[in-house]
Formats: structure tokens, sequence, C-alpha cells
């Protein structure tokens, strides 16, 4: 099959781009635009939105949680001191922060267990499943847990 | 794909990130989901009776004298629970640190990383050394 | 006196100014009126050197995006009766170096997007036996994630995308994962393995506004948590590879 670009009445064949031109065109690179402004990501870009907002307060329930972990190792340290040093946290300032971080754990756990549901494709034959079953599920594999862990923590000891 | 000069009129270079996998990143994403649902699943229960009902007295058979508290630590698969749900609960803390500290301006994510995670590791030494050493 | 409303527009001539400035302009308003429409109109009659894209004005050619009083519209979607009284401030897409006025540089989206390999890829090269045959449900798996206009609301949106430039971004993440979800694709374990590289997807926190703004109901964030979700799978599973 002959090739016409090779027909000899052509000289000059351009089959790529010209260097600079990475769509094709004929523009080298020191034509192009002078100058971009370049962007800055303000400090305060949390602010500017309540999906902003709300994901930094999510992302924050973190920290609660831990601190609440960290006065229980603090009350399991006492035991070192024995049964005359050992007493357990009564204080109101205790039980107002033990508030804080349980509803940074509730807005945790909220948050989360929606999310699984967007997570998790498990697929069901030609379908996935629905994704409001799995959150369903998950929300109502929470609220037995959590009747099981407090219950054992109340009777246990019993 | 043909070969031509790189553009830097704008100044963007090819993108080009290193080739995968990245297990380092998704080991740490794995271990934080699993660290999310475990502390979204336990969290709230033990935080409600031991933080808010026990100390108001609200729950009488929940025993905070030092004999029940000391049997129950002494208890091996006690203090294993224990550990996995503290380990859970200070990574998680260090995870989402780390990645909110580093998007609100602070640079350095190796840093920023470092630290976060170095101090979850701290905590949850402190925690096994307590577990295991107690009552 | 027909009724205006104040369209503030962000300017930047590149030879001339050292900074992007805001230029007030009284535009008539009108209830059926968006944002494009004021924009054409202040390019009509009152100052032609006004810079932007636009083309197909109704929501489906993703050339128009920018910042309108702070959140990432299209141009040709934001109605002007959603801002009344006013003033509408309008502004380039955030994340993006701005090239003149409302243009911004889309090479490294563009650079992104091309990275994923949007295209499907198989075994043979020749159609062979005749065209591939899917059906509904299997279109259905990657439907939502193929309505992406490439309008870049997205990275606008996400607060990631400006401090990570080894992040991939939404639209790319969510393009990867429709050519993954294509029964017609064979590139999986592949693909998969490319796009969990470096940090192009681990640097997402799941902040969520990429879907929050998306015009198509795209859902990158879901995108996004799914590939980190399957392409974890293997590591733990022996079985779960893909």
């Amino acid at each position: 099959m002959s090739n016409p670009m090779r027909s000899g009445e052509v000289t000059e064949v351009r089959l790529d781009p010209p260097a600079g031109g990475r769509d094709g065109t004929a523009v080298p690179a020191s034509a192009r635009r002078s100058r971009v402004h370049p962007y800055r990501q303000p400090f305060t870009w949390w602010l500017r939105s309540r999906g902003y907002l709300l994901y930094v307060v999510r992302e924050l329930t973190a920290v609660p949680i831990a601190l609440w972990f960290v006065l229980f190792l603090v009350e399991l340290a006492r035991l070192g001191q024995g049964s005359g040093g050992y007493h357990p946290f009564t204080s109101p300032v205790f039980v107002a922060a033990s508030v804080v971080c349980l509803a940074a754990a509730l807005w945790h756990s909220f948050t989360f267990l929606n999310l699984a549901g967007l997570i998790m494709r498990i697929p069901r034959g030609d379908r996935d499943l629905n994704p409001r079953v799995i959150v369903g599920a998950a929300f109502g594999g929470f609220l037995a847990i959590s009747v099981v862990v407090a219950g054992l923590l109340i009777w246990a000891g019993a | 794909m043909t070969a031509h000069a790189d553009d830097t009129a704008a100044g963007e270079a090819r993108y080009a990130p290193r080739p995968g996998p990245n297990r380092l990143q998704g080991l740490l994403w794995v271990a934080f989901a699993n660290a999310a649902v475990l502390i979204a699943l336990i969290a709230p229960a033990h935080i409600l009776v031991q933080g808010v009902l026990a100390p108001l007295g609200l729950v009488p058979s929940f025993d905070r004298r030092y004999a029940t508290f000391a049997a129950g630590i002494g208890n091996p698969l006690v203090k294993i629970y224990l550990l996995v749900v503290i380990a859970a609960s200070f990574y998680l803390a260090g995870h989402r640190v780390r990645y909110v500290v580093h998007e609100l301006g602070v640079h350095g994510k190796l840093a920023v990383g470092t630290v976060c995670y170095g101090l979850a590791v701290l905590g949850v030494a402190v925690a096994a050394y307590l577990l295991l050493t107690l009552p | 006196m027909d009724k205006t409303i104040t369209v503030s527009v962000m300017r930047f001539d590149p030879e001339q100014d050292q900074k992007p400035h805001l230029q007030p302009y009284e535009v008539p308003y009108g209830e059926d009126q968006v944002v494009l429409d004021a924009l054409n109109w202040i390019k009509a009659h009152v100052d032609g050197s006004v810079t932007y894209r636009w083309s197909c004005r109704m929501g489906i050619c993703g050339s128009c995006g920018m910042n309108v009083n702070g959140q990432p519209k299209l141009g040709c979607s934001a109605f002007l009766r959603d801002y009344a009284p006013g003033p509408i401030v309008v502004e380039p897409l955030a994340n993006f170096p701005v090239i003149r006025d409302l243009v911004i540089d889309m090479d490294s989206f563009m650079e992104k997007l091309r990275w994923v390999k949007p295209w499907i890829i198989r075994q043979e090269t020749a159609l062979g036996p005749g065209e591939h045959r899917q059906t509904n449900a299997q279109i259905d798996r990657y439907r939502q994630f193929s309505m992406c206009i490439n309008c870049m609301l997205c990275y606008s949106a996400c607060p990631v995308v400006p401090i990570e430039p080894d992040f991939v971004g939404p639209a790319a993440i969510a393009l990867a994962r429709r050519y993954d979800l294509d029964s017609r694709d064979q590139a999986g374990s592949e693909r998969l393995r490319t796009l969990t590289g470096s940090d192009a997807i681990w640097d997402c926190s799941f902040v969520g506004e990429c879907s929050a703004v998306c015009p198509k109901g795209v859902d990158p964030a879901k995108a996004i948590q799914q590939t980190k979700f399957e392409s974890t799978m293997g590591m733990l599973l022996p079985w779960g590879g893909r």
C-alpha cells in the first residue's frame, strides 16, 4: 500500500506535535501565557462552609474520646496505691467532663456508622445491598453492643 | 505517547506520584477504619456507665471499690480487651489529628505524622505498662 | 426603573495587575437569569474584557465553573434570585492558579485525569467476536460515577487539593472507579495498584465537600472511600485481592 506521505511531492511532514504545543498546535512554550496568579489556601478555609466546620468537629471528636481513656488510665494507676490509696473519680467536674466526652463519642459513632453504609459495597447477585440496610444494621449493632457492654460493666461485679 | 518538551509556562510539572501500592498509607488507613468502628461501637457505653452513671451513684451494682476493680483488672482477658480499646482510641486520635493539623496549615507531613503517631504509640506503651503490672 | 443587582467580578490582567481585584457591576435582574447571563451582559454592554469560560449554558459541558459567594458552582446553574438582593461576588474556582479574570489553569486537572487511564483496557485490541454486551445491572454498577462532566467544582471544594500536589483528586478517582466497575474493563488490579500509589488517594480525609458541590450527583467521596476500602481488603484477606 503506497503511503501518500512518501509521494515525493510533500517535502516536509509534521507527524508529531511540535515541541512546546502539547495540544498539537504550533505554539512554542515561550509564547504562551505570561504569568499566572498562584492560589494560596487561607488558614480559615474551614470556616467558609457548614460542611467544612462539621468535618473539623467530626475529626476532633477523637480527642475527647482519647482524653477520657487517659483519665481511665489515671484511675487505673491509682490501683498501684493499694486499697488504701485507691479511690475512683467522684467529682462533678469528672462527670461534666465525661458528659462532654460522651457527646463526642456519640457524634463519632453517629457519623462513622453512617459512613460505613457508604463505603461498603456488598454485591448480592446482580445488585448491591441497599446502603440503607447496611447503615441500619450498623446502628442496630451499635445499640445491641452498647447494651451488652453496659450490662457487663454494671452487673459483672455483682 | 509522542515526546515533546515539558511545558512549564504555568509552573506545572507532569503529575507523576510514585508508583504504588503504598502499603504504609494503606495500613495506616485500615488500622484507622477498624479502630474507628470499634470505638464507635463500644466507647459510648463505657463512658456512659463509668463516667456518668457510676460517679452519680445511679448504678449501685457497678462496684467501684478497690477489691472489685482490682479483681476485674487482674483478669487477663480484661487486660487484653482494655488494651485493645485504649490503643484504638489513642490511634484514632493520632490519625485524625494528624490529618486535621496538616490541613489546617501545619506543613511537614513527615514531622506531623511522626509526632501524632508517636504520641499515640507512647500512650499505648503507658497503657500496656499499667495494665500488665497492675494491680 | 428596572431592577438591578450588583455583581462583583474578580478581575486579573496578568500584564497589568499585580494581584486580582473585585470590580462591581450593576446588572439587570431577572427571576430566570443566572450568573452566566449576568457575565454575558457585562461583557456585551459594559466591559468586553471580562474573560470567562462557558459553552452549553445548561449544566452539561462543565466549562463555567466559578466561585459564587464563596461556593463553587456552575455559572449557568446559579440563579440570581437565589442571591438576591445581592451583591453577588463571582471569583475564579478556588485551588487553581488564575490565568486571567475567571479563567483558571486546569493543566494539573487534565494531567490527573490522564494519569488514571480513563479508558477501557482489555486483552484483545480488535473488536473480535462483536460488540461488548452489558446488562442494565452491570451498567448500574458504574453509572453514577460516569456522570462526571469534568467541571472541577469538586477540586475547588476539596481542602486537600491546594496543599497536596500528589493528591490525584475526587473526579480522577471517581473516574478510575467508573472504569474499575465497568465489566468491560480488564485492568482491575493494575489500575487499583497505580491508583493507590504514593499519596494519590490517601491524602483524602473524607471531608465530603466534593460530593456536596457536585452538580451531577457523582458522589466522588463515596468513590474514594470505596477505593480505599477495596484496595486494602487485599492486604488483610488473602482471598480479598482483586
